[in-house]
């Protein structure tokens, strides 16, 4: 009962903190929904790369299929929107000034040199050369300019087909791989997990080592173990009462992806939501542990700040980071977060880098009991009662 | 004592002050190299191995093919005997991508449910066709694509160079903003005494804008230091360029962090504002990825955010973009205006004594 009541306590004080309660529960929800809007973006087709086109010559006879072509990709038709300049200094203007992502130049000629190519056939006459401006450090522009070559790159293969005589054509079929149960690769659902694991590494490797650090720097804990309440009992009542404050957080995360974003299949089975406490459980561990080395605030605070962000990115919550440099794969492949979000993945059909299940609940399970071993050699002094 | 010789003796003080905060020290210099590493690596590509693609070849010419493909450079292959010990290879999570080459058919197979992969799928998909038509068909080559990497700044851009000026332009920015919310914050008692000293309100505040702003501007030159000895990036630093930015930049975000003291009672309160602040502004200042990709209203609220305005002067200062001299000093200018008015008044706020 004291545990409850105390957890009931320590619940509300963290709630009623207001950098807490953005934290651990408004953060997670503007964080999906920020990721939902960029690849919802991407999924309805709207790239809205910007296209500038210079003709430099007045095409005709062959050239008519760049026309026709450019046309194909853009507007609703592609992922281009399409603006044509006058002359290459100009387009070439609007390039550096970030008015545009790309800029395709038609040089005078091409038209004609299209045409002498078509019909010197194979081996004959020189191509016309068609340019492509792009800005390598702008990720559009890259993007971009590779889809506009390999577009163009099309025109001499449907060319050739053309010409006659044989060709040897080949067809590519997409075969994506897919366990039985899998659904439709969703967005929605492969970063629900990711900002889920979010919500519960902020509480732990926060809450814990500097909850507990400054409740024993003011004097708190002292307090506390003055009256029948026993340091055990103190532990778990903070345990519990930063369990409420996560579910109150995956409470909130389940609304939104449920109500708003249409998650609804898979979340609510049992296997789903005990993997969600198997995810507590660790990371609520690993946050215990770095409570055990916590001495000075300002150390503390940076030590948890660096955990945070590496479970975060380097366990590859929000984009798959196996095929970092060896060194940085090697600390991928150590973290707890890596496994338990591939293993709440994998119950949507999402297997992204093919982790047997045994080290899924494994490397995490060998993360909480060292944790849990380092804490209970240094109970006394996280307690502040030694 | 002149109000100058005062000027440098709060700088020093407050140098001290702030060399013997370990963990101000780390947030400044190691906590954006982190972000560099990391964000360098997983978001941009630098340093990725080539992609590693299983592939079974059931055709008389097998070796001439997978020369072919290796040739463009963009692919290890991996081969395998037959269609289905590939698949089992991608079941068992050994490649992510696989292609069949039996006849005429490409298979082209991947294990769906990676973000990641899928760019490298539409790729391989429209390139391994093209590749394999150009080798067995005499082609017709009516058009021929050159494509220029065209230098917008002074030097070529890279990913890289991008994310490195954002870094920098954030840790700029959060340097500023965070140090006048500790030293408004949680010295303000300390504050209160030092009223009764001979040193004026704004010398105070001027020794102290001088320390963070030297402050700042070290971490920025460490960073611009490691990231070009250790990750090999090529910029073209103009100095004094990036000098006016830094204090500019720097005051106007000392402003933002005096705006959130005085609406907040607490400096906790402030802090926790602020970094809320700094976590939004870093998602929508294009730093991560690019603003295009946001859906259009989300693009509009992007621009009113002061960071993607900071990032985009860093990435022209390290010569890696464009800005129009025009926009570069009408930026200063309102950064230094709003900075130095809000600091001004904060000094005066702060500073006075209590009735």
């Amino acid at each position: 009962m004291k545990i409850i009541r105390l957890g009931q306590g320590f619940f509300l004080s963290t709630f009623r903190e207001f950098g807490s309660s953005f934290w651990i529960l408004i953060f997670p929800l503007i964080l999906y929904v920020i990721m939902c809007s960029i690849f919802g973006h991407f999924d309805e087709g709207n790239m809205g790369i910007r296209l500038g086109v210079v003709y430099e010559d007045k095409l005709g006879g062959p050239g008519k299929i760049i026309e026709m072509v450019l046309s194909k990709i853009s507007g609703k038709n592609g992922p281009f929107e399409k603006t044509e300049y006058a002359t290459r200094e100009e387009g070439l203007e609007a390039l550096k000034k970030d008015a545009i992502d790309v800029l395709f130049v038609v040089p005078k000629k091409t038209s004609i040199h299209m045409l002498r190519a078509m019909l010197g056939g194979k081996g004959g006459l020189p191509p016309a050369s068609l340019l492509i401006f792009y800005v390598e450090g702008r990720t559009v522009s890259r993007i971009g300019a590779n889809i506009i070559e390999n577009i163009m790159d099309s025109i001499n293969l449907e060319a050739t087909r053309r010409h006659g005589g044989s060709y040897r054509s080949f067809n590519v079929a997409m075969e994506p791989i897919r366990k039985k149960e899998a659904m439709d690769f969703d967005f929605r659902y492969y970063f629900f997990p990711g900002v889920m694991l979010t919500a519960i590494i902020s509480t732990s490797v926060f809450s814990f080592p500097i909850g507990f650090l400054e409740m024993r720097k003011n004097g708190l804990t002292r307090r506390l173990f003055a009256t029948p309440i026993t340091p055990l009992q103190f532990f778990w009542g903070y345990v519990f009462g930063m369990f409420m404050m996560v579910g109150l957080s995956i409470i909130g995360l389940y609304a939104l992806a449920y109500f708003v974003y249409g998650v609804k299949q898979h979340i609510w089975e049992f296997k789903f939501i005990a993997m969600i406490l198997y995810s507590i459980f660790t990371l609520f561990s690993l946050g215990l542990m770095l409570s055990a080395f916590a001495r000075k605030l300002g150390t503390t605070v940076a030590i948890s700040n660096i955990t945070n962000y590496i479970l975060m990115f380097l366990g590859g919550l929000y984009f798959p980071v196996f095929q970092v440099p060896f060194a940085l794969r090697i600390i991928v492949y150590s973290l707890p977060s890596t496994y338990l979000v591939e293993g709440f993945r994998r119950f949507f059909g999402y297997d992204i880098v093919g982790l047997s299940w045994v080290s899924i609940f494994g490397v995490p399970a060998i993360w909480a009991i060292v944790s849990l071993v380092i804490f209970s050699l240094r109970f006394k002094k996280v307690m502040g009662y030694e | 004592m002149n109000e100058l010789k005062k000027l440098i003796v709060v700088f020093k003080a407050y140098l001290k002050d702030s060399a013997r905060d370990k963990t101000a020290l780390f947030l400044t210099f190691l906590f954006p190299l982190v972000f560099l590493l990391i964000f360098a690596n997983v978001f941009t590509g630098g340093g990725y191995e080539a992609t590693k693609i299983g592939i079974f070849l059931d055709t008389p010419d097998a070796e001439i093919v997978k020369r072919t493909l290796e040739s463009t450079g963009a692919w290890e292959l991996i081969p395998y005997e037959s269609g289905s010990e590939l698949r089992a290879a991608l079941i068992d999570g050994k490649h992510e991508i696989g292609v069949i080459i039996e006849g005429n058919e490409i298979k082209l197979i991947y294990r769906e449910g990676n973000p990641a992969i899928m760019g490298e799928v539409q790729n391989i998909f429209m390139m391994v066709k093209t590749v394999l038509e150009r080798l067995y068909n005499e082609m017709v080559e009516i058009v021929k694509v050159k494509k220029e990497n065209y230098k917008a700044g002074r030097v070529v851009s890279t990913g890289r160079n991008f994310i490195l000026a954002g870094v920098i332009a954030i840790s700029i920015l959060s340097n500023g903003m965070f140090s006048v919310i500790s030293v408004f914050g949680a010295h303000k008692q300390f504050i209160k005494r030092l009223i009764a000293s001979p040193v004026k309100p704004v010398t105070m505040m001027a020794g102290m804008t001088l320390t963070r702003f030297v402050i700042s501007l070290i971490a920025a030159i460490f960073m611009l230091y490691l990231s070009h000895s250790m990750l090999a990036m090529v910029f073209d630093l103009s100095f004094a360029k990036f000098l006016v930015l830094a204090i500019t930049s720097t005051l106007a975000m000392m402003a933002l962090g005096v705006l959130f003291v005085s609406v907040f009672k607490t400096s906790k309160a402030a802090s926790n504002a602020a970094s809320i602040f700094m976590v939004i502004a870093t998602f929508f200042a294009g730093v991560y990825f690019p603003i295009t990709f946001l859906p259009k209203s989300l693009q509009t609220f992007a621009s009113f955010i002061p960071v993607k305005y900071v990032a985009q002067g860093v990435r022209y200062t390290l010569g890696v973009e464009y800005m129009s001299e025009h926009a570069f000093w009408m930026m200063n200018v309102v950064f230094a205006l709003s900075g130095i008015f809000l600091l001004v008044w904060a000094s005066n706020v702060f500073f006075r004594p209590e009735r």
